[in-house]
């Protein structure tokens, strides 16, 4: 079978078609989030010499011998791992953010400064009323104080079981997008065609899936995906079309765990883990709020309760509820402060019940440990920026990397584009000579 | 973030990456400048945030010791005027007594001598029950009532509590804050125990009695010394308070000094640097727009026609 010169150009004129098809796919996607450049490949057609026929030369043209997917497994799997540390690195930033805010705005540390500044003020002229209001002020100021620090934890904290469960939700729907998209896969009538977009769907799932939770995936000969959720030994999420079911419980001091279809999960990364790591954290910090209240309610009252008041009287307690939510100022008439010592009689001058709350309270550290409290606070907030600053340059290296491998190139699209085209109008030329010698052959007589 | 791109939206990304944190640098430098506070919140620098609390605390209650030093200034120096007034009306009770102790004198004239003693008595009694600015006694320690009180007779005796209350100037600074009656009133003369109230009562008495007025008037004027000289010993007292209120303020202010000082180079902003910082990064930031505005506009489509 000899050489055909018209079905040579033509051949290479619908491969030179084909390719500027996926070129201008390829433009029209630049920016389109998840699409992994295509890239056709041609092969030549040449049938081998027949026997006996030698030097006979039996060329057919070019094929495109298939579109590929410019995907690389590695960097991908890197972009979804460091992804997820980032992920979980942001959401704890925020959250370990709002814990702190909540503790410096609701001036703690101040009130209890001005409480404190207000009973040395009281110790010069222990039976005057004003003075004596001013302390009754200070102390209704610092359980507000502590009251709001706890409101404003509780929002945080209702913020973070929102975000729990809304990050529980969105997990189940891509675990489920993904089950169903696996069947596909699985059965798709036409791979050569469908693939590719199927693919990028596949990895566009697997890497949102990635910002909630670190997901360990092992890919089949069949282009399915098997997801396991919290590191390489981590219960199943999504095997072949079915997904299990992810839910969030909420402790009763805050504390936000997961279970996966029944059995308990810890996710290493993703949002999900960094919200449950800023609701462990609020957790300890509330305890150390609710401590500090309880031990500013234990010495202010134990000081009250060896004294009398300006009447004579024995001191009453000063604060009533032993949490920082329930904290609230008892006393409710300024003559009611028991600065002197018992036994002292009505209008008393001797402070030294005074003087005895004020060492109570520096012995119970109320100053110092709220100082410690706020330190541990902002300390956690430093570091965790400091890893997140980190993760976050590591996940943008990652996801830059696997961009510039798998993302669209416009200069590279226009010198294709410009090269296809040259090849197209040469297989043409080519088309046009054939034509040209046929007609040169019917003319000789 | 520096990565040789060769996809569209790498390069793009990259980019926007880039001039996004010099934006975010530029931004937390200018309210640096702006607010003069290199601390927008604790997590900036925890251990700075939590020095500048302790210095803001030391600061608060640095407030109620001076108050407390007011307070006790007021009473030093009011009861220092007292004991000027006090030390006024033992000398012409001396002069009295000097007087009655002459021989020329007859005794009605004794009697009317003692009229005035009796007279500075009250006096004396008005003054050890002077109230400070609060209205509580000066010279009663830290009792609620009177320093002193009268029995029938006239006779005052000392309601007062032991000692006179101390404040509190600072960490380890006190001061007492005034004297209690005792404490400048009582003398010992001759070996003797004696209370410059009930001295002077019972010379305005002896004086108008009947008989034996010159003696009394005699036997008066050495407790009378004595009873000066515990006066004056009290006045050197309170002058020694007075000048160590003085020192401690000058230690509190010192120390503000060192607080305020402490606040700045710990929390406050350094301007020059913050500014240069500033300007190095907007430098950093239009830079980089405009080579980002030059790369993106390298098309190959513009030059392919």
């Amino acid at each position: 079978m000899a050489s055909d010169l018209f079905q040579i150009g033509k051949s290479g004129a619908l491969a030179a078609r084909a390719a500027l098809d996926v070129t201008a796919q390829n433009i029209a996607n630049a920016g389109t989030a998840g699409y992994v450049r295509r890239t056709v490949s041609q092969e030549e057609i040449s049938a081998p010499s027949a026997f006996g026929t030698v030097s006979d030369i039996s060329l057919s043209g070019v094929r495109i011998s298939g579109i590929t997917r410019n995907a690389d497994l590695f960097r991908q799997g890197e972009a979804r791992r460091t992804g997820a540390d980032a992920a979980r690195a942001d959401a704890q930033v925020t959250g370990l953010g709002q814990v702190d805010s909540a503790l410096e705005t609701s001036n703690l540390y101040p009130a209890i400064t001005q409480f404190e500044a207000a009973l040395g003020k009281l110790a010069a002229n222990p039976t005057d009323t004003s003075l004596r209001a001013t302390v009754l002020a200070g102390a209704g100021n610092l359980a507000q104080s502590f009251n709001l620090a706890n409101s404003s934890l509780n929002a945080a904290g209702a913020g973070f079981t929102a975000a729990a469960a809304d990050g529980v939700q969105s997990v189940n729907t891509l675990a489920n997008s993904l089950a169903a998209l696996n069947l596909k896969i699985s059965a798709d009538p036409d791979p050569a065609a469908n693939r590719p977009a199927l693919l990028d769907q596949r990895d566009q799932l697997l890497s949102q899936l990635s910002q909630l939770a670190d997901v360990t995936t092992t890919f089949s000969a069949n282009n399915t995906v098997s997801v396991q959720l919290g590191g390489a030994s981590g219960p199943v999420l999504v095997s072949g079309g079915s997904a299990s079911p992810l839910a969030s419980q909420v402790a009763a001091n805050g504390t936000v765990s997961f279970t996966l279809g029944g059995g308990t999960v810890a996710p290493g990364g993703g949002s999900l883990a960094g919200t449950g790591q800023a609701a462990a954290s609020l957790a300890t910090t509330r305890a150390g709020l609710d401590a500090l209240a309880a031990a500013l309610a234990g010495a202010a009252n134990g000081a009250q309760a060896s004294g009398v008041a300006l009447d004579g009287s024995p001191g009453q307690p000063l604060f009533s509820g032993n949490t920082a939510g329930t904290l609230a100022l008892a006393l409710g008439s300024p003559t009611q402060l028991a600065t002197a010592p018992a036994g002292a009689g009505a209008n008393s001058r001797d402070a030294s019940n005074l003087a005895a709350l004020q060492g109570a309270l520096s012995t119970a550290g109320i100053a110092s440990g709220a100082d410690a409290l706020l330190f541990a606070s902002a300390s956690a907030v430093q570091q965790a920026t400091t890893t997140r600053d980190a993760l976050d340059s590591i996940a943008s290296n990652a996801k830059t990397a696997l961009d510039a491998q798998a993302g669209v190139s416009l200069d590279q699209e226009a010198a294709n584009l410009l090269k296809y085209q040259q090849a197209f109008q040469a297989s043409g030329k080519v088309m046009q000579v054939a034509g040209t010698m046929f007609d040169s052959l019917l003319q000789i007589r | 973030m520096t990565s040789i791109s060769s996809s569209t939206s790498a390069f793009y990304d990259a980019a926007i990456a880039n001039m996004a944190s010099l934006s975010a640098e530029a931004a937390k430098l200018q309210s640096q400048v702006s607010t003069g506070q290199r601390l927008s919140s604790g997590a900036d620098d925890p251990l700075a945030a939590s020095q500048l609390r302790a210095l803001a605390r030391s600061d608060a209650l640095a407030g109620a010791d001076s108050s407390a030093a007011d307070a006790a200034k007021n009473d030093l120096t009011q009861a220092d005027d007292t004991l000027s007034s006090v030390a006024g009306v033992v000398t012409r009770i001396q002069q009295l007594a000097t007087q009655a102790a002459t021989a020329t004198l007859t005794d009605p004239q004794r009697a009317a001598i003692g009229k005035e003693v009796a007279a500075l008595h009250d006096n004396l009694v008005s003054l050890a029950n002077t109230r400070d600015s609060a209205g509580n006694a000066l010279f009663g320690g830290a009792t609620s009532g009177a320093a002193y009180t009268l029995d029938a007779q006239g006779n005052a005796a000392y309601a007062g509590s032991s000692s006179a209350g101390s404040l509190t100037l600072g960490p380890g600074l006190t001061v007492t804050r005034s004297l209690t009656g005792p404490e400048f009133l009582n003398f010992t003369s001759g070996g003797k125990a004696g209370d410059l109230l009930a001295l002077t009562k019972a010379l305005g008495d002896a004086l108008q009695a009947p008989s034996g007025a010159q003696a009394a008037a005699q036997a008066a004027l050495d407790p009378l010394n004595a009873a000066t000289s515990s006066i004056t010993t009290a006045q050197a007292v309170i002058g020694a308070r007075l000048s160590w209120l003085d020192t401690t303020a000058t230690i509190q202010t010192q120390l503000s000094q060192q607080r305020s000082d402490a606040q700045g180079s710990i929390g406050g902003a350094d301007a020059a640097t913050a500014i240069s910082r500033l300007q190095q990064t907007m430098t950093a930031l239009q830079a980089s727009q405009a080579s980002f505005a030059k790369l993106a506009s390298l098309n190959l489509f513009d030059v392919i026609k």
